[in-house]
């Protein structure tokens, strides 16, 4: 510990009578240091003597009542405001936003199919014709095969004229 | 011993969360299924000419008969054969209608249906029909003595 703080502590009377005995031997050689305590000792002699002598404009109980009031009262609205509440208000924001993107894709993935998905390949030896009626309701595909081979639907179930003559 | 179940906050947290969880799994699962698209395929006969006799054919239901004869010229359609069926995303059907005659129905991510029309099992004709719509594909040619074949199919 340095002097200043020595002298500082012994102006508080902070020191042992040992450490006081020191100091004294001290102050009586270095006039500095004597001066400096002096002058420790005026400040501190002016700040005690002069503090403004503030009092408290309530009585001491009726403070301390307005505190504890205040602290009921922060006690009462935790309780009225349930943590329940609280809780699933965070998850609101998430779900709200993973709606949103859900009803994007939704909506992106449905435009991209609902048309221009109809379209044929046909063999080689095969013509094929293909509209739709709007108001029947029905994708035509005609197939115009220009060999003739192919008949779906067999002869027994046919009427042939030739077979039956 | 008797169990009590406390008013607890926290417990009853926890059991909306666990019953959250089960409904999220179970939707999962029913998810992860794919919806089977049923298939009805029906083979029909247009002629301008009356019934045969000693045939076992039958008119095509009135409202088929009319769409048809709104877009076709013939006067007399009659069913050849009916199918049911189901297809599966990415599996192939194939469904029967004649001796010489099949579809082989393919249903695609993009919610359309692959159909080839098949002939002595060689694809006559392949067609992407888009299963947004409610239309009917109908797949159709010439026949011998001035007739015609339809292949009428509805997904649903």
């Amino acid at each position: 510990m340095n002097t200043e703080l020595k002298l500082q502590a012994l102006v508080d009377g902070e020191l042992d009578a040992r450490e006081v005995r020191e100091l004294e031997t001290l102050l009586a050689q270095d006039a500095h240091s004597a001066a400096l305590l002096q002058e420790l000792k005026w400040t501190r002699s002016a700040l005690v003597s002069h503090e403004a002598d503030v009092k408290l404009p309530e009585s001491r109980e009726f403070y301390w009542s307005k505190i504890s009031r205040a602290i009921e009262a922060e006690e009462k609205h935790a309780v009225t405001a349930p943590p329940e509440r609280v809780w699933w208000l965070r998850f609101l924001y998430p779900a709200a936003g993973l709606a949103a993107m859900v009803a994007v894709m939704f909506v992106v993935s449905g435009g991209r199919t609902t048309d221009g998905s109809a379209s044929e390949s046909v063999t080689e030896d095969v013509n094929v014709v293909s509209f739709r009626s709007e108001s029947e309701k029905m994708s035509v595909v005609y197939v115009a095969d220009e060999n003739g081979n192919f008949s779906p639907v067999s002869q027994e179930a046919k009427h042939e004229p030739e077979a039956e003559k | 011993m008797s169990l009590k179940l406390k008013s607890n906050p926290s417990r009853w947290r926890f059991l909306l969360l666990f019953a959250g969880l089960i409904w999220g799994v179970g939707q999962t699962v029913l998810a992860s299924v794919p919806p089977e698209t049923k298939v009805q395929a029906v083979l029909i006969w247009g002629t301008d000419e009356s019934k045969p006799t000693g045939k076992s054919l039958k008119e095509v239901d009135t409202k088929l008969r009319e769409k048809l004869g709104k877009i076709f010229k013939w006067q007399n359609y009659f069913e050849v054969s009916r199918q049911n069926s189901g297809a599966l995303p990415g599996k192939s059907q194939v469904i029967k209608l004649s001796e010489d005659c099949s579809v082989d129905i393919k249903i695609l991510p993009d919610n359309t249906a692959e159909v080839k029309l098949m002939g002595k099992g060689k694809a006559i004709v392949t067609r992407r029909h888009s299963l947004t719509k409610p239309d009917a594909l109908v797949l159709a040619g010439d026949d011998k003595n001035n007739t015609a074949w339809f292949v009428v199919l509805n997904f649903n």
